[in-house]
């Protein structure tokens, strides 16, 4: 992967925030779902968002495929900023991005068969005859895993497993550039969650794709991600290479969640400090002041509850929004990570 | 595939044998109304094969005999000639009014749910005012306004009809279009006609044609009650609800013999009956067929 190219995707200061009405007599309150986020994501890489649910990760995937606009910045694809695109441009464009799932049971229309549902985006954008839609169709399936014998079933006749290879086959029909991989595993059986990773990584090289990869889980990305960001309330609060967040977390939250992970090794587990985050995700509507994290944070400063802490470069090309941790005396690394 | 599709709708309906019954029925119907010029030959002399022939001016209604089969109605007018060529009538008012007022609801309803804000509101509120009068009271002033005749009522009723359509879909729609896979449709670049055509509407549409298949049969009861109101076709037109009409005034038959013009009451009536109860039967069974879960 060569660094030195330009990214393919760069996000710039884009905010999604959402006016809620709390009843008739109130004003309204703006719901910050994505709060200023910065990264850029360079071609063939796989970049994992993670965070927990509520932190506006949805919405930041919805937002990076232009199906909603946001409140401020702008997402540029191949330096094209897409809230700018005209319509006829937007849709050419969607050849080249294409987004998967996380319920494989929601995401697929019910009265599709499959091959409908496969044909459909060559139909939407006019490619090829009859003929040869079926013919790419059918090699579709193959690559993704899928029976061709089942080309007249009906998503329902399907487990989770297969309707999410049905979901990655139709958002790979237009080879795409960019795929958006929105929990695409969260849904489906543990056992089932290794194969369609393995068949994500595969699809990678062989379609020299460009993954971001929203996940709330860190063991499902770490084999698969180069780069990880971590979002907490709508802001990135720590972002770097895979094995230097892992191994070396900058920010107290990154911290706490690693320590959460159970390692399937009782000595291990046994020695390892546990950060235990206290209290829930605070309601984004009413967010703690300062750094958002600060009420469950076991190194927050008075500072801390007044200053809103920006990214910084901790090590090289590593990103965290945290100026207490790093200096703080830590836990070692590896007893919070294996 | 359309010869798969089919024989998984004939598996469904072999398990559903009262729907079977509702096909039965409907078809029997549409078996006289396509056998009418058959079963019911049209006189030499008549203006219109709607037109019953009238045999005498006497009021008196009379029973079935070897000439007239199902007897005549008051002022002589044969019953069995009108039963046959009604059933066609029936079918038409039916398909015309459920279907205009399914086309409306249906364009009308889907535009409203799918995109919302002020669009919707302006429809939401003339669907309002329109559901705000009786539907019978309204079908009768329009009906009143243009002047009876078949044509009218069936407008009158469309008219009366299409409000609840436009709002069972509106419903739908909305809670469709908030789907994932609607979601999914968009990020390929489906256009927004394609996304309510091929996603939307027919993951909506399905509980309003089993309301239209089981509305088949108020419509034809509804255009009846105009008919029977003397607001629809005109006299000695065979419309089933004129039939009934005429037998208003020997329902209590003659003194101490209550059944004594039973045919003219019992024979459009059980037709009316039959025709309404085989449609709601077949709406049931439409609904079977068209949900893929029941394959």
């Amino acid at each position: 992967m060569s660094r030195d190219t330009a990214p393919i995707l760069e996000i710039r200061g884009l905010k999604r925030h959402f006016a809620v009405s709390r009843g008739l007599f109130s004003s309204k309150t703006m719901l910050k779902a994505v709060d200023g986020v910065d990264f850029s994501v360079m071609p063939q890489e796989s970049f994992a968002v993670v965070g927990e649910s509520g932190c506006g990760k949805t919405t930041l995937a919805r937002l990076l495929l232009a199906l909603d606009r946001p409140t401020a910045g702008e997402v540029l694809f191949e330096g094209n900023n897409i809230f700018s695109l005209r319509r006829g441009a937007l849709r050419r464009l969607r050849r080249d991005m294409q987004i998967i799932f996380q319920d494989p049971y929601s995401s697929l229309n019910p009265r599709m068969t499959v091959e409908e549902l496969l044909m459909e985006p060559f139909v939407i954008h006019g490619i090829g005859a009859p003929a040869e839609r079926r013919e790419r169709v059918k090699r579709l399936m193959d690559a993704c895993g899928l029976a061709q014998s089942k080309i007249s079933s009906y998503p329902h006749e399907f487990s989770g497993g297969q309707r999410q290879r049905i979901g990655i086959a139709r958002a790979l029909a237009l080879n795409p550039k960019l795929v958006i991989a929105d929990e695409p595993v969260s849904a489906l059986d543990v056992s089932i969650q290794a194969q369609i990773l393995n068949l994500l990584k595969d699809l990678q090289n062989e379609m020299r794709l460009t993954y971001v990869f929203i996940s709330h889980d860190f063991s499902t990305v770490r084999h698969l991600c180069q780069r990880i960001a971590v979002m907490y309330l709508g802001r990135v609060v720590e972002m770097g290479q895979t094995e230097s967040l892992l191994g070396n977390p900058q920010h107290p939250y990154t911290e706490a969640l690693l320590s959460a992970i159970p390692i399937p090794d009782p000595n291990i587990e046994k020695k390892r400090t546990r950060v235990i985050l206290t209290g829930d995700v605070p309601s984004p509507l009413a967010p703690p002041s300062g750094c958002h994290f600060h009420p469950r944070c076991r190194y927050a400063t008075e500072a801390c509850k007044s200053r809103t802490p920006e990214l910084s470069e901790t090590q090289p090309g590593h990103w965290a929004a945290c100026p207490v941790l790093p200096f703080a005396q830590k836990p070692s690394a590896a007893a919070l990570i294996h | 595939m359309e010869n798969k599709s089919r024989t998984a709708a004939w598996k469904v309906l072999r398990r559903k044998p009262l729907s079977l019954l509702g096909f039965g029925i409907i078809g029997f119907f549409l078996l006289i109304a396509a056998a009418a010029p058959i079963l019911a030959p049209v006189p030499a002399n008549s203006r219109s094969a709607y037109l019953i022939p009238e045999y005498g001016y006497n009021p008196e209604p009379k029973l079935p005999s070897v000439k007239h089969w199902f007897g005549t109605t008051e002022n002589q007018y044969d019953l069995y000639y009108g039963m046959i060529w009604g059933t066609r009538t029936a079918f038409k008012v039916a398909v015309l009014v459920v279907g205009t007022a399914l086309l409306i609801g249906i364009f009308l309803g889907s535009i409203s749910g799918f995109y919302g804000g002020w669009i919707d509101e302006a429809l939401m509120r003339f669907t309002d005012i329109v559901l705000a009068f009786p539907g019978l009271v309204l079908a009768v002033v329009i009906v009143s306004v243009l002047g009876p005749s078949l044509d009218h009522v069936m407008l009158s009723v469309a008219v009366v009809w299409w409000p609840s359509y436009t709002r069972l879909l509106r419903g739908d729609v909305m809670a469709i279009k908030e789907r994932e896979f609607v979601l999914a449709a968009r990020a390929l670049g489906a256009s927004d006609a394609r996304i309510l055509i091929k996603h939307i509407i027919p993951n909506s549409i399905y509980p309003l044609l089993v309301v239209a298949s089981l509305d088949v049969g108020s419509v034809v009861i509804t255009a009846a009650a105009l008919s029977f109101l003397g607001l629809g076709a005109p006299a000695g037109y065979a419309d089933w609800g004129q039939l009934i009409s005429m037998s208003k005034d020997w329902i209590l038959g003659s003194p101490g013999n209550a059944f004594a013009y039973w045919n003219t009451v019992l024979i459009p009536g059980a037709a009316i009956f039959l025709f309404v109860l085989g449609w709601n039967l077949l709406g049931d069974g439409v609904r079977d067929m068209l949900d893929p879960k029941q394959r």
